[in-house]
């Protein structure tokens, strides 16, 4: 609990209102789509940049730790309270503060949800190419934290490739400018791009230049049904070597056919190995050409049913099965822990097969979810989380699907972050220099390691450890 | 330099691969200072060995591709990359090269392109500089509004370190987050990071179609409104350029000269059918809008050809070797009114002053006549360009934008925070001792 004092004066800082120190209204902030937990010692919501910067000088002042927090989707533990800390969320601060489709920027404030932004830039006919699956609840501030990416990323990149600039209040409370409406207009170092994927360990993001793009003329997608999972993945590469960069490739497997079709009850075939939703954009005049060759390099590849989504209906019947595919699993069990690992699109059958083996080593079901395009991997491991055996397999797991990813030479996380729960992994990933680094960068932005501490790299506190100890009653840090 | 480093130095590379003498030197190097020694390591462990040797010994290290710039290396030694120019690797399946950092930009281009693959970004000095150029720089071209920027091309690196360990980063994906974004965040760096030996570039496939149209205006106001109205019909082209009389008149079409004027320089590249219907557009607007002259390639190798000569004029108005040059940004949207008004400023600049304008980028480079006070014009432009909500690009543009706003502050932070992390990567100072300075 915080000594009255220390209530009083962050009360004071962001308004009566704005402030939650009760355990049960700190408990609905205490986790996020992991499945750890922790109860932070009070949640304060800032109005403003000026808000945050006092709340930074204050936490500053008697050694306070502050944990930034958006919706809270989370999925590496990055925005989880730790001991004794309280969280900076910025719900409260969701303006869209300009939309110039004519210089092709939008600025807002970083707790808008990135939905919310989007059916905004709709009205000019715009629109912000980063939608995470979690783009309804996820907020645009959360998105530059983690870098995410979504399932546009094949043809438009990630998150980092549309942040111009930002405002960012320091961890000694100084508020500065980088980056800006423009390109070109940084200051030495692409400071941007380090606070991009950097999940609020570095400083406070508290306003975004975004980049938007004009939408495109036309869409198609396409589903595209297979018997097994190897002959989803040749077409994949067979689309791929073809010169044709979709925006979307998107796979689910046997298991996740089945529960996404009980959810949104779309027809599909349940024994079928895999299924791929493709889907291209550009000219008119140019797709049906696309379609036409996607077809043959399919059939080439034994697809076992090709279908063009006639309607936009029956185009956002696919999206919304894959897009809640996540969620579809709730009916077969009670938990899953959702993996993110990262390979080189030529090692994706190589991936499927590491993830079959997890699952029967560890005897787990597996639904396989994948960003096919970018050989990125969304595993689904099922479990009961009441069964501590259960838990411990998963972990297991886990570490085996981080390795093997690894092996073929990619990465354990594509889009979803460190935070806490992968840290213990990056040694597998990065050398001793290259964590080191990660300190050293840590360190020139908050040596105190007062905002966000304990994700991505640990490091040793300067000085304010002494402070730390008379802010929070009966608590030990 | 003492006897003994050189000695050393030798032994690292060979005896053919360090030059003392003065005269052989010059050929690699640009610039008023003088460095003892110019050498050209064979590869990462070399490069890591010579610069671990500066590092403990505090000499001071510059780099570059073919030359380096010698500013702040007197008495130190000036690195030059060009022997580590091998394409490793060029991966079709996950659309990937491998390339030493002192790879030719164009002769990569080329190679891969006989493949039927495509690295977008264009030579940092024009007609041709090195990958590890490309990366260090970090430049935007006139095409980045389609491509994006060269950041968008970097998966990962191996860099030498200021202290000579040598870093790994990334890998063949496109989607990485794995702890900070240490792969795009030295892109840009200027060298002053680190010495990025070799490089995991992203690839894209050729485009299907390409054509460019060239259309010529009798005033600079009617090329940029042409521009304008080119963005309101929603046709956002791979390139859009205008490049006034002065500066046009410098290329040198091989199909026929344009008539004289000041031009506006389009270049698709995409799928066949919109390609060809876009061009078709362009080249009808540019007629009713009263267009002196219309010139539509779609032919290779005049394509090639136009490409090369505007690799050519970049590289005479480009980069760090154009001492009179002023770099703004102003949007897309107000690069019209940002020419009106600079038309007042530069009185010249239909004649003799020279012009570029990168209108998707909202970029617009003037290169004004003798008869311009700079320091004086510098401040002008500023003005305007923050008026339009722009600024004028980089380093200069920042503080002079700090310094309009009173933003002292923030400036001092900025520095003090760059500073910290420059120094965390190099903390005895010795690489690329001319930038910052």
């Amino acid at each position: 609990m915080l000594t009255q004092v220390v209530k009083d004066r962050l009360s004071e800082i962001v308004g009566p209102k704005n402030i939650i120190t009760n355990q049960g209204g700190m408990a609905a902030y205490g986790y996020d789509a992991t499945l750890m937990s922790q109860v932070p010692v009070g949640i304060v919501f800032p109005r403003s940049t000026e808000d945050v910067s006092a709340l930074v000088i204050y936490a500053n002042k008697i050694g306070l730790i502050l944990v930034p927090r958006g919706a809270g989707t989370n999925l590496s533990g990055g925005s989880l309270p730790l001991e004794g800390s309280v969280i900076v969320c910025f719900s409260r601060m969701n303006r869209i503060l300009e939309i110039d489709p004519k210089n092709f920027t939008a600025t807002v404030e970083t707790g808008l949800v990135n939905f919310d932004l989007q059916e905004e830039l709709e009205k000019f006919g715009y629109y912000y190419p980063p939608d995470p699956a979690s783009y309804k609840a996820s907020t645009l501030g959360g998105n530059i934290a983690e870098c995410s990416g979504g399932p546009r990323c094949f043809k438009y990149g990630v998150t980092r490739d549309y942040i111009l600039g930002l405002e960012v209040v320091l961890p000694s409370g100084k508020v500065i400018e980088i980056g800006g409406k423009n390109f070109k207009s940084e200051f030495r170092y692409d400071l941007t791009r380090l606070f991009v994927g950097s999940e609020g360990t570095l400083g406070f993001v508290t306003r975004a230049i975004l980049r938007i793009l004009p939408k495109p003329p036309a869409k198609r997608t396409m589903l595209a049904i297979y018997n097994k999972v190897e002959d989803a993945s040749r077409s994949v590469a067979e689309i791929v070597a073809a010169g044709i960069i979709p925006t979307t490739l998107e796979m689910m497997d046997n298991l996740l056919i089945n529960t996404a079709d009980e959810h949104v009850g779309l027809g599909l075939p349940l024994d079928a190995g895999a299924l791929l939703i493709i889907e291209v954009d550009g000219y008119d005049v140019d797709l049906d050409n696309q379609v036409r060759l996607i077809e043959e390099l399919c059939k080439k590849s034994d697809v076992r049913d090709f279908k063009v989504a006639t309607s936009q209906d029956e185009a956002d019947q696919l999206w919304l099965a894959r897009r809640t595919v996540i969620g579809s699993v709730g009916r077969r069990s009670p938990s899953y822990s959702l993996q993110d690992v990262t390979v080189p699109r030529s090692a994706f059958p190589q991936m499927v097969e590491a993830i079959l083996a997890c699952s029967k080593k560890y005897d787990l079901p597996i639904g396989i979810l994948a960003h096919a395009g970018d050989g990125n991997f969304h595993p689904l491991v099922l479990f009961d989380e009441r069964k501590p055996d259960e838990v411990a397999r998963v972990h297991k797991a886990e570490v085996d699907m981080v390795r093997a990813a690894l092996d073929l030479g990619g990465t354990m996380s594509g889009e979803h972050g460190i935070g806490v729960l992968k840290k213990e992994y990056l040694g597998l990933e990065f050398s001793d220099l290259a964590i080191d680094l990660f300190r050293r960068i840590k360190r020139s932005f908050d040596p105190h390691a007062m905002l966000n501490p304990g994700k991505i790299v640990d490091i040793v506190p300067a000085e304010l450890v002494e402070k730390r100890k008379g802010t929070v009653d009966g608590t030990s840090l | 330099m003492q006897d003994a480093i050189l000695k050393k130095l030798r032994s690292t590379v060979g005896d053919d691969n360090l030059v003392v003498q003065q005269d052989l030197m010059e050929e690699f190097l640009s610039g008023p200072e003088l460095p003892s020694a110019v050498i050209f390591p064979g590869g990462t462990k070399e490069v890591s060995e010579i610069i671990s040797l500066c590092n403990e010994l505090d000499v001071r290290i510059g780099v570059g591709g073919h030359t380096v710039n010698t500013r702040g290396l007197d008495g130190g030694l000036a690195m030059v990359m060009s022997r580590m120019n091998r394409v490793l690797d060029i991966d079709h399946e996950n659309l990937v090269a491998e390339v030493e950092a002192g790879t030719s930009h164009t002769a990569f281009q080329n190679k891969i392109a006989g493949e039927g693959l495509y690295f977008p970004p264009e030579p940092f000095k024009g007609s041709d500089s090195s990958i590890g150029a490309c990366i260090s720089s970090g430049d935007l071209d006139s095409m980045a509004f389609q491509y994006g920027p060269p950041r968008a091309y970097v998966l990962g690196f191996d860099m030498v370190l200021p202290t000579g360990e040598i870093l790994n980063c990334g890998s063949k994906v496109i989607k990485n987050v794995s702890g900070y974004d240490l792969i795009h965040f030295v892109v840009g760096s200027r060298g002053t990071l680190g010495v990025i030996t070799r490089v995991l570039l992203k690839l894209l496939p050729l485009p299907e179609t390409r054509r460019s149209i060239l259309g010529s205006f009798s005033s600079i106001e009617k090329a940029a409104s042409v521009m304008g109205k080119l963005l309101d019909q929603k046709i956002y082209p791979a390139r859009l350029n205008l490049l006034n009389a002065p500066v046009a008149a410098q290329l040198n079409l091989e199909s026929r000269q344009i008539v004289p004027g000041h031009l506006v320089l389009v270049d698709l590249e995409g799928l066949r059918n919109s390609t060809i219907r876009l061009s078709e557009e362009v080249a009808s607007l540019f007629r009713l809008e009263k267009a002196a002259d219309v010139i539509m390639l779609d032919e290779d190798e005049a394509l090639d050809n136009l490409g090369s000569q505007w690799l050519k004029l970049k590289e005479k108005y480009h980069g760090d070797v154009h001492e009179r040059a002023i770099d703004f940004l102003v949007g897309p949207d107000h690069a019209p009114q940002a020419l009106n008004q600079l038309e007042k400023l530069v009185e010249d600049l239909d004649s003799r002053s020279g012009l570029m304008v990168y209108a998707l980028n909202g970029n617009i480079r003037v290169f004004p006549s003798e008869v311009h006070e700079m320091t004086v014009l510098v401040q002008e432009i500023n003005r305007l360009a923050l008026s339009l909500g722009g600024n004028i690009a980089g380093d200069l543009g920042y503080r002079l934008k700090c310094e309009a706003l009173k933003e002292k502050d923030m400036w001092l932070e900025m520095v003090a925070l760059t500073d910290e992390i420059r120094n965390q990567f190099d903390p005895n100072g010795i690489l690329a001792p001319g930038v910052n300075q």
